[in-house]
């Protein structure tokens, strides 16, 4: 229906001006820069023998990209052998930073698009095709807008809770392995090093339901450190599970134990022994509560709490915690890939030629893409169920999943071991669920007044 | 239907396929609901299809009754489900979504949205959202069925509008508004003008977008932008267009009518 269109259209569009100074002197500065890079003559002849070789040995291709990157700069630009370390250390934190920004943005985008269509709408597909450029609208939303900070705040502590809450969620991914000989920092206790910085969000999340004097971001602050410290328990009860099959807290050599196939096909993950598998699920359900996602999304909820520790946060600060929420979402998912799903190992055989870094993000984004699913699901759950079933259910059935493990390396990890670990699992799991469903079943009611 | 929930012990024969899926937690509380043993099925118990067939009308749904809870006395009482496996209703609805998410891709049809500038649905006749001026033939200063009698002014609960009626050169009043300002910010689309005026000259109408690049003065629509013609009328509402234009060709009738019987008795 066209209504009276030309009542809208009075406000003609701009004409096309000149080009803004600022762009202009950007542009100018852009192409000085990349001209004097290409004049340092040495440059295309080391950086683009490295490019060429990386292109042709694609699973070894970061590693030589690196290495013709700090040649480029041992014989153009630095001379320090203690600069061009540091230059080294640079050029991983920036690759990890920007891939992970790029998946944040991509995750962002890509969240919102499936809860649509789990919900038969389109999702965001005004900016660019497809809603593609969507990321970066909201980008710019987010700097754009006013940062306030209430009056009655504690400056110091409003300001450091998203940089508080954010330097752990990036520090922890350097201890992922992302492929073969592609691990940040080699650490011989990673895991302990993960689970104990992923620990020191919840000193972030009181800082800012504390220094936002706000009773919502208080409450949402102690609920979310209550349901934090409580996950804590099972999703180290279960990587303890895999560290003791592993026996090393090295993530490097957790992924190397799962490497290799049984009957030539059947990849020797964790996910795929009767005790690996039920450890995945109490993991993948805790990491879940962990970086505070849906059902377990009760610190931000809504419903009842505004918008829990972020109430009082908006603009730059917010769309900081929110990338802090997604990096901790990709490195506890990128934690449960390495622990359980073989890391950069090929799922078969015939796959194995494609590099293993791609493997470890695919398998991290089925995993963030799960997540998102399970977000399109479930609702949110009630305070107390959430206690009751990380005290009462998951605890127990990780010390459970500890005795399988070990049930499961004596009988000697073959057919003998699915039979004894099976039931080992399986039996406790069944009492639980039956024993604690049963005390607090709800009962149906009947309404006099508001039905028939 | 108020009868049969009084129904004193009703034995609700819940079937497996029929059940709401209530619970979201994993498995501490509801998957597996237990009913207390104490089951009230031995009491008085006419089958489900006696239920149906004893006075009741067969319009009420079998899975409206199925689906509730057993009814006693009033109160809680407890709800009779078979055992599932604890976590087997997570895994139930997360396949519905999974058929929502994948089956837009391939059924065009799921998807219930508008995408609201480019597509637009026809708004029913009676939607309404600010009042327009109706004006008949193609003059809207001649033609505007608006003869500036203040009614809806005064009606106005928000008081969005304002009159200035038009005077000749007599400084008699002339029938017809020189000013006549609606301003939208204020306006809520009661329908209490058009309700009110004696002449069908003011109706709602459908236009939605009236975003503006300045918030005061570009909201105070004129009499030029909110005089539209009677064909537009039709064209938006076209049962109370047609209601109205055979009130006026009646009434226009019975004036004549009255006009030559003054006539002829002169």
């Amino acid at each position: 229906m066209q209504l009276e269109a030309s009542h809208i259209n009075s406000h003609a569009t701009a004409p096309p001006g000149r080009l803004p100074p600022a762009v202009a002197i950007a542009i100018a500065g852009i192409v000085l820069t990349g001209a004097g890079a290409l004049l340092n003559l040495k440059a295309p002849g080391i950086l683009l023998p490295a490019a060429w070789e990386a292109l042709q040995n694609p699973s070894e291709a970061p590693l030589l990209l690196k290495g013709g990157l700090l040649d480029y700069l041992e014989q153009g630009w630095i001379s320090s052998p203690f600069f061009l370390e540091l230059a080294s250390i640079q050029i991983t934190i920036a690759t990890l930073l920007s891939l992970f920004g790029i998946l944040f943005a991509l995750t962002s985008l890509v969240e919102r698009k499936v809860l649509a269509r789990i919900q038969n709408r389109y999702g965001p597909n005004r900016v660019g095709p497809c809603g593609l450029f969507q990321p970066i609208a909201d980008g710019i939303k987010m700097l754009i807008k006013e940062d306030i900070v209430p009056r009655g705040a504690d400056k110091t502590v409003h300001l450091l809770a998203p940089v508080v809450m954010v330097v752990p969620a990036l520090l922890v991914l350097a201890i992922l392995p992302y492929g073969p000989g592609l691990t940040p920092v080699e650490l011989s206790v990673g895991i302990l090093f993960f689970f104990a910085l992923g620990a020191t969000t919840e000193v972030a999340v009181f800082m800012a339901g504390w220094g936002s004097n706000n009773k919502y971001s208080l409450l949402g602050a102690m609920r979310a450190i209550a349901q934090m410290i409580s996950y804590e328990l099972p999703l180290i009860l279960t990587a303890l599970a895999v560290v003791m099959m592993a026996g090393s807290l090295s993530p490097v050599a957790i992924v190397e134990a799962q490497g290799g196939y049984s009957m030539g096909f059947i990849p020797d993950w964790f996910a795929l022994t009767p005790w690996g598998i039920a450890a995945f699920i109490l993991f993948f359900i805790a990491a879940l509560a962990e970086a505070n996602r849906s059902p377990f999304d009760l610190p931000e909820g809504e419903s009842e709490l505004v918008a829990g520790h972020l109430t009082e946060y908006s603009g730059f600060k917010y769309a900081t915690f929110f990338l802090a929420e997604y990096i901790g979402l990709f490195a506890i998912c990128g934690l449960a890939v390495t622990l359980f799903l073989g890391g950069w190992h090929a799922p078969l055989p015939v796959l194995e030629f494609i590099p293993g870094y791609i493997w470890f993000f695919l398998k991290l984004f089925a995993l963030v893409l799960a997540a998102i699913w399970i977000r399109g699901t479930v609702p949110r759950i009630r305070t107390d169920h959430l206690m009751y079933f990380a005290w009462k259910f998951m605890i127990p059935a990780g010390f459970v999943i500890i005795l399988a493990a070990a049930a499961w390396h004596y009988s000697g990890a073959g057919w003998l071991g699915w039979i004894i670990a099976t039931p080992i699992v399986l039996l406790p799991y069944l009492i639980l669920a039956r024993g604690l469903s049963n005390r607090y079943a709800t009962s149906g009611r009947t309404y006099r007044f508001s039905e028939g | 239907m108020t009868q049969l929930y009084q129904q004193p012990r009703i034995n609700g024969s819940i079937q497996p396929n029929q059940e709401p899926v209530t619970d979201t937690d994993m498995s501490l509380n509801g998957t597996t609901k237990y009913h207390h043993e104490t089951e009230v099925s031995g009491i008085a118990d006419p089958a489900p299809a006696n239920r149906l067939s004893s006075g009741v009308p067969d319009a009420v749904p079998e899975t409206r009754l199925s689906a509730r809870p057993t009814a006693g006395e009033y109160g809680n009482t407890p709800e009779r489900r078979p055992f599932r496996l604890p976590g087997s209703g997570i895994v139930q609805g997360m396949m519905v979504t999974a058929r929502n998410w994948f089956g837009s891709y391939f059924d065009r049809k799921r998807l219930v949205t508008v995408q609201y500038p480019e597509q637009q649905i026809r708004p029913p006749e009676n939607s309404r959202s600010i009042p327009f001026l109706v004006y008949d033939g193609d003059d809207p200063d001649a033609g505007l069925r608006c003869v500036a009698c203040h009614t809806c002014e005064k009606e106005c609960p928000p008081q969005a509008i304002s009159i200035v009626g038009e005077r000749d050169e007599n400084g008699k009043p002339a029938r017809r508004p020189k000013v006549f300002d609606i301003d939208i910010s204020v306006c809520m689309g009661c329908q209490i003008c058009a309700e009110v005026c004696p002449f069908d000259a003011i109706k709602m109408d459908h236009y939605l977008d009236h975003s503006s690049l300045e918030n005061f003065q570009s909201l105070i629509l004129g009499k030029t932008r909110l005089s539209k013609s009677n064909a537009y009328f039709h064209t938006i509402n076209s049962t109370d267009a047609t209601a109205v234009d055979a009130r006026l060709e009646a009434d226009r009738k019975k004036k004549e009518a009255a006009r030559q019987k003054r006539a002829a008795a002169k």
